[in-house]
């Protein structure tokens, strides 16, 4: 079943590269559907049962700040990145920046 | 009943105890945010892209399994099914073996027999479960099964609504009362010695031997009680059978206690030479004041029961 490998490996890259890509939306205040659709808009289509408790994870990690809104008639979870979110978040993009260069030297080649 | 709630009650099972509350919290929150006309429908349309709540929960569980999920509902079919069938294969195997073994017996020598034989039933149905466990991992490892669950979507509607309050039953509550109405059997018809007034070095046994013909019935009672803690136990709820037997079974413990206010149970030895004739009227009282409060109880939950009865059918209508 190669479309099926090739299914896997594609979805494994794309939860490798998750977390920079929501912390790249987050540096403004988001809802989790706002965020989904912000995603999406970009291209990426998410699995909102990944993006949630990814979220989840974050804000334990201290990486994320999540407030509950209740303006509205529901209560509604805010995120946004924390200070040491931000730190994090920079230092990962120059990772990602690093790393996607060496392969594609190596893919080059 | 609500949809998303019912939902949200499915996906709670599967999640850690000390995290329930505010992933549910959230998961509702992330669900009235797609929400726009709020019709059945869209939340359903909603509901099934989500998928199964067994399949949310286990985003959240950092623990990751040792078999994959697709294997889950098997395993679990098996398992239920040993934990049915190999009790009562053991039990009636130990049963031929002691009337095989045994030609003088009464009723109570099998009762006592066989309560002697549950801690090795425990034991010998948990290494079953054990090695089927393993089995299963075995397979995962070496054989890796391929088993597609995309041909089964998920529909919220096929969701069991969320027990009401008169079908609630905690499985510690079931397991608190199965150990308790163990320990009664046991004390009652292997240990009624210990049920005593100790006194100087003596004992002086507190039921007397009118007791013995009530005994068949409180045997009765507690086997009917164990049977349904079990079965609330492993369903973790109480169903439309279940909750009936409870009630006739609660109305059997009333009828019980009036032949025990009305058979003159208590050893009167223990009370002669101190003027304490009252004690005994002041025990008649009692029992029969529990055994009205009981029928009391029972009247109210099943005018409860009917009420719940008539409201499912008026929605089914």
């Amino acid at each position: 079943m190669p479309d099926k490998t090739l299914e896997n490996l594609v979805q494994e890259l794309k939860k490798g590269t998750l977390v920079l890509a929501v912390c790249s939306q987050l540096k403004d205040k988001h809802y989790g559907y706002s965020l989904v659709d912000s995603l999406n808009k970009q291209g990426l289509d998410i699995d909102k049962n990944t993006l949630y408790p990814l979220l989840r994870r974050l804000e334990k990690r201290q990486i994320l700040d999540a407030t509950w809104s209740t303006k509205s008639s529901r209560p509604r979870k805010y995120y946004q990145l924390s200070m040491y979110g931000h730190k994090i978040y920079k230092q990962l993009r120059n990772a990602y920046n690093s790393m996607h260069k060496q392969l594609q030297c190596m893919m080059e080649e | 009943m609500n949809l998303v709630d019912n939902y949200l009650y499915h996906v709670g099972k599967f999640l850690p105890l000390t995290q329930r509350e505010e992933i549910l919290k959230e998961l509702k929150s992330h669900i009235y945010d797609q929400v726009e006309s709020e019709s059945d429908d869209e939340i359903k349309a909603i509901l099934k892209e989500m998928g199964h709540p067994k399949d949310v929960a286990s985003e959240y569980r950092n623990n990751r399994s040792m078999l994959p999920k697709e294997l889950e509902p098997i395993i679990s079919l098996v398992i239920k099914i040993i934990l049915i069938v190999m009790p009562i294969i053991l039990l009636f195997v130990n049963l031929i073996e002691f009337l095989v073994n045994n030609s003088n017996f009464n009723t109570l020598d099998i009762l006592r027999y066989l309560i002697y034989q549950v801690p090795e039933i425990i034991s010998s149905v948990l290494m079953i479960v054990g090695l089927i466990f393993i089995v299963f991992v075995l397979i995962e490892k070496y054989f890796q099964p391929e088993i597609d669950t995309s041909s089964i979507p998920f529909d919220p509607d096929n969701l069991p609504t969320i027990p009401t309050k008169i079908y609630h039953a905690s499985r510690l509550g079931s397991l608190i009362e199965l150990i308790v109405d163990s320990t009664i059997l046991y004390i009652l018809n292997v240990q009624i010695g210990l049920i005593a007034i100790y006194f100087e070095g003596t004992s002086i046994p507190l039921l007397n031997e009118n007791f013995n013909a009530i005994l068949p019935l409180i045997n009765i009672s507690i086997s009917i009680s164990i049977i349904l803690n079990i079965f609330h136990f492993y369903k973790n709820r109480k169903t439309l059978i279940s909750k009936s037997v409870e009630l006739i079974q609660h109305i059997f413990i009333a009828i019980i206690l009036f032949f025990m206010a009305t058979n003159n149970i208590f050893n009167l030895t223990l009370i002669s030479g101190y003027n304490l004739e009252v004690v005994p009227q002041i025990i008649k009282i009692s029992l029969i004041f529990a055994g009205v409060a009981i029928i009391i109880a029972t009247v109210i939950e099943v005018i409860q029961l009917l009420l719940s009865l008539k409201d499912r059918h008026l929605k089914s209508d």
